[in-house]
C-alpha cells in the first residue's frame, strides 16, 4: 500500500505537548491508516515493513487547540440521564501548540492480518483478503485515514508488483538508525507504550527484523 | 533522538575531567550565602557568596538534587534552600501581604502570624505556611541524618532544633544581610571549614536516601530512551537559560492539562523516560544553557550545539560561524548583536577564510581544514518558549564536516559588495532583525522566521519566502537597502535560480554590478540608482526626493513610475555639470529594455533592488569617496 500526504506529525510522546514528530510512520500509524480503509474485530491487522519513500524533511507550524478534555465522569453521567453540558468550548479554552510536523511523506506499507478470537465460522483469510484489497483498490474507507493527525489526510492507493524504490537507498551505506520508536500500546496490559529500535536499512524498516533485534518489553 | 543524543551527550561530559556536571543525585542551584556552624550548633557567620555586582549575588553550585517544587505543600530540600524553609520566615511584598491579610490593610495586627518587620517594599513575617515549610525541613534533615555521629551533621540538627523563626531577627548576622537573606536566596551550611553538602558520609546518606524516595512511587515501565524496563519519571526537572521562558525554568517534557494525557495516563507516564535518562537529559541541556560556548540566539529561540565528542574544537569553530567576529565599527544600519564583547581571533578567522574559499571551490573539507575530525556527529536544537512549556522550533543532526559546508554556502551565497567597514559576515541573528521595522519598540522578527531561515541554511535549501517577501517590504517601506538586506536577496534568488524554480539564471545574480546583465528589472534598478543620483546632484536639500516619493512604486509597478521619473530627470540633466555623462548612462542602460513593465513580480523586484544596490555602490566607488547611505 502506497500512501502520501503534505504534511504528517507521528508526535513522539516525549514531546507530544509541544508536539515533535518521529523520523518516519510509526508501526501503530500505519495499522491505523489500514484500520481505517478494513477493519473487522476478526481481523488484526500487523505491518512488516514500513518503505520511506521520500527524503525526511521537517517543517514547524502552530496551531490551536484546546486545553481540555469532555471529562468522562461526564459522559457517563449523561448516560444515565443526568443534565451535563457535553461540549468544549474552543474559544474560551484555546491553546496554541507549536509543532514540529514532516513535508511531503511517502511511504510503502507491507502488512498482513491475523484472525483472532472473535472470528466466527464464517470469517476465512480469503474472505477478508479479498474485501481488503477490493476496498483498498477502489480507495474505500470508513473514515479518512490520516498521518498521525487528523490534519493531516492520507491519499492512498494499492501498489500491485514492484514496490518503488526509496530515496534512502544505498545513501549513508543504507543504514540508518533511528532509535527507540513507538511500536504500539499493549491494550491489554494496562495501555502500556512498547517501544522497538528501529533501524532503517535502504529506506526500509523491517519491523520483524527489529522486533527481533530487541528493545521490547 | 534528541533526548537520546542528549542523554550520551552527558555520559561525554561526565567522563570529562574538564567539565563539570552534576553526578546523579545532584543538581546546581544558585546559592547565596553560607551559614557558618560552631561545633556546638550557633549560627556563628553568614558569608554572602558571588560577586559584588548587583546582578550577581549568586553562586553556581552542585548541590543535592533540587526537582522542581509546586503545589501547595512543596518539599524541602537537602542541606540547601531557601530561607522560608531553613529560617521559616517569608517576606511577602506588601500587595501580596494585604491580599493575605486583609486585616492588615486597616493598620491591625492581622492573627495567624507574626509580624517580624514592616517597610513600605513588603512586611517579613511568620505565619503558617513558612512555619510548616521550617518543619518540613526540619524533618527531612532528621529523616535523613538521625542516627550518624557526624560532628558536622550534631551541629546542624542542633542548629535546627534550637532556632526559633520569630526571633530570626534577633540574630546579628541575620540582621546585617536581613535585605538579601530573606528574598529567596539559596542558602548552605558550613562547619569546621567544609561545606555540609560536599561531606562524603553525608552524600552518602543523601544518595541513598534519593534512590529510595525516587523508586518509591515510580512506575516501572519500558524506557523510551534505553528501551530497558526501568522506573519512570513522574515529572521531569525544569529547564533554565531558554530566552523568554519563566525563570524558574520552564519543562520539554510536561503534560500540564487535561488534553495533553491520553490512555488514562498521568503527568509524564504518558512518555515513559527513566528516572536516570531524565536526570540526564536535562542535566545536559542545563548545563549546556548556562555556558557561552554551546549556546547562541536566533530570533526568538534559543539554540543550543554540541558535538558528540569532548574536543571542544567544534564547538568553538561552530560558535564562530553562528556568530562571527566583527570587524571594525559597524555603521550600515545593521544592529549590532548582543555579543560585542567577543574577542577576535586571528587564527579562527584565518581558518573561516579558508574554510570558505575551499567550499567555494567545491572542495571537500578534511580534518586540518577543521581541526578536528569531520566525520563527528553534530547537533543543533532550536528551542523557543511556550507558556511554562518549551517548543522545538528545529533540530539538526549531520556530521560536523557537512555542517560546516552547509554554513560556510550560506555565507558564500549572502556574500555581496559592501563598504570597506563592517563586518564581513551577517548573522542569522541579525538578519532575522532586518525583517522588523527600525522603529518598531520590539525588534523581533517574527517567530516563524528564525526556525525557518535555520533549516534552509542547515539543509543548504531554497530561504523561506515569508523572509524574503518580509526583507522586500523593509526596503520598500524604509526605502533604504544595506549590505544584509541585499545580501540575502541575493541569496534568496540564486538559491531559487539553482533549484530551478525561477526562470532567473544563476549567473546572472552576481556580487557586484554587471553591466551586461540584460535582466529588465535589474537595470531598472540601476536606472533608478542613477536618476537618484543625478536628482540629488542638481539640488543638495530637497526634502522630498524621487526616492522618498517613488522607490516603492518604481519597484513593483514601473510602466506606471518611470515616464514621470525620466521627464523629471530630463530638468535635472539640463541643470547638472555632468548632465551629458548621465543621459548616456541611462541611454546605456535602457538599451536592453524595450518597454516598462506593468508590474514585476516578487522575484523581479528582488532583481531590482540589487540593480539598485549594485548601481548605488557603483556610483559611489567610481567617484572614490565614502558611500553616503541612506537618507
Amino acid at each position: 500500500m502506497k500512501v502520501w500526504g503534505d504534511y504528517a506529525c507521528f508526535t513522539r510522546p516525549e514531546m507530544k505537548v509541544e508536539r515533535v514528530s518521529y523520523d518516519v510512520m510509526t508501526p501503530s500509524a500505519a495499522r491505523g491508516i489500514l484500520e481505517a480503509i478494513y477493519w473487522k474485530p476478526a481481523i488484526s491487522w500487523k505491518i512488516d515493513r514500513i518503505h520511506v519513500l521520500n527524503p525526511i524533511k521537517f517543517d514547524n507550524i502552530r496551531r490551536n487547540e484546546v486545553n481540555s478534555k469532555i471529562p468522562a465522569s461526564n459522559v457517563k453521567s449523561a448516560l444515565k440521564g443526568g443534565e451535563v453540558s457535553l461540549h468544549l468550548d474552543p474559544n474560551d479554552d484555546r491553546v496554541q501548540r507549536a509543532s514540529l510536523v514532516l513535508r511531503d511523506v511517502c511511504y510503502c506499507i507491507e502488512a498482513h492480518f491475523e484472525m483472532t478470537k472473535e472470528a466466527g465460522p464464517d470469517d476465512t483469510p480469503e474472505k477478508h483478503y479479498n474485501v481488503a484489497l477490493r476496498r483498498m483498490r477502489k480507495g474505500q474507507c470508513f473514515h479518512h485515514p490520516y498521518f498521525g493527525c487528523r490534519e493531516f489526510p492520507v491519499n492512498f492507493e494499492f501498489v500491485e508488483g514492484e514496490i518503488p524504490g526509496s530515496y534512502y537507498t544505498g545513501k549513508n551505506g543504507g543504514e540508518k538508525d533511528l532509535g527507540f520508536m513507538l511500536y504500539d500500546i499493549d491494550f491489554a496490559d494496562d495501555m502500556k507504550a512498547i517501544f522497538f529500535r528501529a533501524n532503517m536499512v535502504d529506506g526500509v524498516i523491517d519491523l520483524e527484523r527489529c522486533l527481533a533485534y530487541g528493545g521490547v518489553s | 533522538m534528541i533526548i537520546q543524543s542528549l542523554c550520551r551527550y552527558y555520559d561525554i561530559l561526565k567522563d570529562d575531567p574538564a567539565v563539570e556536571i552534576s553526578e546523579y543525585g545532584s543538581s546546581n542551584a544558585k546559592v547565596s550565602f553560607v551559614f557558618v556552624l560552631s561545633p556546638e550548633g550557633e549560627l556563628n557567620n553568614i558569608v554572602a557568596l558571588g560577586s559584588d555586582d548587583a546582578r550577581l549575588r549568586f553562586q553556581l553550585m552542585d548541590v543535592p538534587m533540587q526537582e522542581s517544587r509546586s503545589g501547595k505543600n512543596p518539599p524541602p530540600y537537602f542541606l540547601c534552600d531557601n530561607a522560608k524553609y531553613v529560617l521559616g520566615v517569608e517576606w511577602l511584598k506588601k500587595a501580596d501581604f494585604q491580599k493575605k491579610y486583609p486585616s492588615a490593610a486597616n493598620g491591625e495586627n492581622p492573627s495567624g502570624c507574626t509580624v517580624l518587620e514592616e517597610n513600605e517594599k513588603g512586611t517579613l513575617l511568620v505565619h503558617g505556611p513558612s512555619e510548616d515549610r521550617f518543619q518540613a525541613f526540619k524533618g527531612l534533615h532528621h529523616e535523613i541524618l538521625d542516627g550518624t555521629n557526624i560532628p558536622a551533621v550534631a551541629s546542624l540538627l542542633t542548629f535546627l532544633d534550637a532556632w526559633n523563626p520569630e526571633t530570626a531577627l534577633d540574630h546579628p548576622k541575620i540582621q546585617d544581610y536581613k535585605d538579601d537573606i530573606f528574598t529567596g536566596g539559596n542558602v548552605i551550611f558550613e562547619c569546621e571549614g567544609a561545606y555540609l553538602h560536599k561531606i562524603p558520609a553525608i552524600r552518602a546518606l543523601w544518595e541513598s536516601h534519593y534512590a529510595r524516595e525516587s523508586a518509591k512511587d515510580e512506575q516501572i515501565s519500558q524506557c523510551l530512551v534505553t528501551g530497558n524496563a526501568e522506573p519512570v519519571a513522574r515529572l521531569h526537572q525544569k529547564i533554565k537559560g531558554v530566552t523568554g521562558a519563566q525563570s524558574s525554568g520552564a519543562s520539554l517534557v510536561s503534560f500540564n492539562a487535561d488534553a495533553f494525557e491520553s490512555y488514562g495516563k498521568g503527568q509524564s507516564y504518558n512518555s515513559p523516560v527513566g528516572t536516570l535518562s531524565m536526570f540526564k537529559y536535562t542535566t545536559t541541556l542545563n548545563h549546556m544553557l548556562a555556558s557561552e560556548r554551546n549556546r547562541i540566539r536566533i530570533g526568538d529561540s534559543t539554540v543550543v550545539y554540541w558535538a558528540e565528542t569532548s574536543n571542544s574544537s567544534c564547538e568553538d569553530l561552530a560558535g564562530f560561524f553562528f556568530n562571527p567576529p566583527k570587524g571594525k565599527e559597524n555603521e550600515n544600519g545593521i544592529t549590532e548583536g548582543e555579543d560585542d564583547s567577543r574577542i577576535r581571533d586571528a587564527k579562527t578567522i584565518r581558518q573561516m577564510g579558508d574554510i570558505l574559499n575551499k567550499v567555494r571551490r567545491g572542495r571537500h573539507l578534511n580534518r586540518d581544514d577543521l581541526g578536528t575530525d569531520a566525520d563527528t556527529k553534530f547537533f543543533i536544537l532550536g528551542l523557543a518558549p511556550n507558556n511554562a512549556r518549551l517548543a522545538v522550533r528545529f533540530w539538526y543532526v549531520d556530521i560536523f564536516g557537512e555542517f560546516i559546508e552547509k554554513i560556510a554556502r550560506h555565507y558564500l551565497d549572502m556574500e555581496i559588495i559592501r563598504d570597506d567597514f563592517g563586518s564581513p559576515f551577517v548573522t542569522p541573528y541579525q538578519l532575522l532583525k532586518e525583517t522588523s521595522p527600525k522603529s518598531a519598540d520590539r525588534k523581533e522578527a517574527s517567530p516563524i522566521l528564525g526556525g525557518l531561515l535555520m533549516r534552509s541554511i542547515l539543509n543548504g535549501t531554497g530561504y523561506p519566502v515569508q523572509m524574503y517577501s518580509a526583507i522586500l517590504s523593509r526596503v520598500k517601506v524604509e526605502r533604504s537597502i544595506n549590505y544584509a538586506r541585499a545580501g540575502f536577496i541575493k541569496a534568496y534568488l540564486l538559491r531559487q535560480s539553482r533549484s530551478g524554480s525561477s526562470p532567473l539564471k544563476e549567473e546572472l545574480i552576481s556580487v557586484k554590478l554587471n553591466e551586461e546583465n540584460p535582466d529588465v528589472p535589474y537595470r531598472l534598478g540601476r536606472l533608478f540608482a542613477v536618476l537618484e543620483k543625478v536628482q540629488s546632484e542638481t539640488n543638495k536639500n530637497m526634502g522630498s526626493t524621487i526616492t522618498s516619493k517613488y522607490f516603492s512604486s518604481a519597484s513593483t509597478t514601473p510602466a506606471v513610475v518611470y515616464p514621470v521619473l525620466l521627464k523629471l530627470a530630463q530638468h535635472h540633466i539640463a541643470k547638472s555639470d555632468w548632465g551629458f555623462k548621465t543621459t548616456q548612462s541611462i541611454e546605456e542602460i535602457l538599451s536592453g529594455v524595450d518597454a516598462f513593465p506593468e508590474y514585476l513580480t516578487l522575484e523581479e523586484q528582488g532583481m531590482f533592488m540589487l540593480g539598485y544596490y549594485h548601481q548605488r555602490k557603483a556610483n559611489y566607488s567610481k567617484k572614490n569617496e565614502k558611500a553616503v547611505e541612506e537618507e
